[in-house]
């Protein structure tokens, strides 16, 4: 019985410090469910690197002035106190955010009009049948295995895209109406955004 | 301590969160009344067994776009779990071997068919879901929520109504035929109802972790109570404690419910060591 209170008091150690971390570097280990997928973009990724280092050695100068101005055209995150929020998601965890956002695609309707405040991953994303670039802010759940976006559309959709909008990836906070609508066309599923957002990057 | 207290009442305020506190105490409870009694017949891992077969059905299902994916795995489960049962005893390949079998197979299985099938564009998202639960008791649907009540009654109900005869089976189950009980009959009826806790506990846990949910909290009242009925409703409480406090830890602080909830359990395991060790010590 000491030796079973003593393994398990080791195991229970193990398990607080393996279990309920917070790196990166484990939640992308959960994520990534091919290995050989894994090796192959492992290698894409690194040829692809090394060619982009040789060609980006010449540019790096002036990509990293065009960085800045471009930093300077999107607010950074401020401690503003944020006005008529219904649902501030930036105060929940990674679960429950998750969560909310998977209630949201399943009954827009019970949130349209209501104003969100969400903190994720900006991804862009271009649907060819539209022509058009489509913004998003991804949130991971706990185990980086799921993730649920929502569009947005920045202010009144006048920003440009690329040159306005932050680097992929980048973590940012929106804030916007939720709304349903249809794209024209043959496209009869219904789509939920944030309309009249605002975009804040967050500088890690 | 305010401030947790504020977010707490700011969650229960979400539909979505009261849905996953009540399904995961009600999983919590029916595992743990059954737990028992697996755990004395020495059938630990016929849970662990039947999770991985409800994993090679979730599988079938997300492949063939079923609805109620929760729906097709209990019937495989349950198909399963009486197969099990009934060809264990008189088979060339014995028990454990049948059940060790069929947990790889269908986890092996499961897997082939969701990546040679699957159009999911986020298959080991899907994957880890179903094998860790992740955000699954997060997300269930109204329908979902309704069908875990249901079956959690049904599943109390039977224990209560045929508690002592579950009990005349679990200690000896000669003497129970003996004196005119159908054991086959009942350990059919115990298989299905298992084969259910598992597929309900798979939305609270994730298959892989369903076995702690079932063996921990008897295992833990083991240490502290001696009779069948003690170790039952110790079993129980400690169960729903564990699951509650997991849960909430889990919503509160961002880690994943279902590896959360097992490290409770597990803590309470060696709470209930110490206890027990104290006890002995102290009525010796």
């Amino acid at each position: 019985m000491k030796n079973m209170a003593k393994i398990m008091g080791v195991l229970l150690l193990l398990l607080t410090v393996t279990g309920c971390s917070k790196d990166e570097n484990m939640a992308n280990r959960v994520s990534n469910g091919n290995n050989v997928d894994k090796v192959i973009s492992e290698l894409i990724d690194k040829t692809e690197s090394e060619n982009n280092s040789i060609d980006l050695e010449g540019e790096a100068s002036i990509k990293s002035k065009d960085d800045s101005e471009k930093q300077d055209q999107i607010p950074q995150k401020s401690d503003d106190v944020t006005m008529d929020v219904d649902y501030d998601l930036t105060k929940m965890s990674s679960d429950m955010v998750y969560a909310m956002v998977f209630q949201l695609m399943v009954e827009p309707d019970a949130y349209v009009g209501k104003t969100f405040r969400m903190k994720g991953k900006y991804y862009p994303v271009y649907y060819e049948s539209t022509a058009k670039y489509y913004h998003y802010c991804l949130v991971e759940d706990a185990l980086a295995c799921c993730a649920q976006g929502i569009e947005f559309v920045w202010g009144d959709g006048s920003h440009v895209y690329p040159d306005e909008y932050p680097e992929e990836k980048a973590s940012i906070v929106v804030q916007g109406i939720l709304e349903t609508y249809r794209e024209d066309g043959n496209d009869d599923y219904l789509y939920c955004r944030l309309k009249d957002a605002t975009l804040e990057v967050i500088n890690k | 301590m305010n401030a947790i207290f504020s977010k707490l009442t700011m969650y229960m305020q979400y539909p979505f969160v009261r849905y996953a506190l009540v399904v995961g105490v009600l999983i919590a409870f029916c595992s743990s009344l059954f737990g028992v009694m697996l755990v004395l017949r020495r059938f630990s891992f016929i849970g662990d067994g039947l999770s991985h077969v409800a994993f090679g059905a979730m599988a079938i299902a997300t492949v063939l776009k079923v609805t109620s994916n929760m729906l097709l795995a209990l019937i495989i489960t349950v198909v399963c779990a009486i197969l099990l049962l009934r060809t264990g005893q008189n088979t060339k390949i014995k028990g454990d071997a049948t059940l060790a079998m069929l947990s790889v197979g269908a986890l092996a299985i499961g897997y082939l068919l969701m990546n040679l099938f699957s159009n999911s564009s986020n298959l080991s998202g899907d994957v880890c879901t179903i094998l860790f639960g992740s955000v699954s008791i997060l997300t269930l649907t109204q329908t979902e929520v309704w069908l875990c009540v249901v079956l959690s009654v049904v599943v109390v109900s039977i224990f209560v109504l045929f508690y002592n005869k579950i009990f005349a089976v679990t200690f000896d189950e000669n003497f129970a035929q003996a004196t005119g009980t159908k054991v086959e009959l009942y350990n059919l009826l115990i298989g299905i109802i298992v084969a259910v806790i598992v597929v309900l506990a798979m939305n609270l846990v994730g298959s892989l972790l369903v076995s702690a949910l079932v063996i921990f909290p008897p295992l833990s009242a083991m240490r502290i109570f001696k009779s069948f009925k003690g170790v039952t409703i110790c079993s129980a409480a400690l169960s729903v404690f564990c699951a509650l406090i997991g849960m909430l830890v889990s919503i509160l602080g961002g880690t994943p419910v279902g590896s959360t909830i097992v490290a409770v359990d597990i803590a309470a395991f060696v709470l209930a060591c110490i206890i027990g060790k104290v006890l002995r010590r102290w009525c010796a």
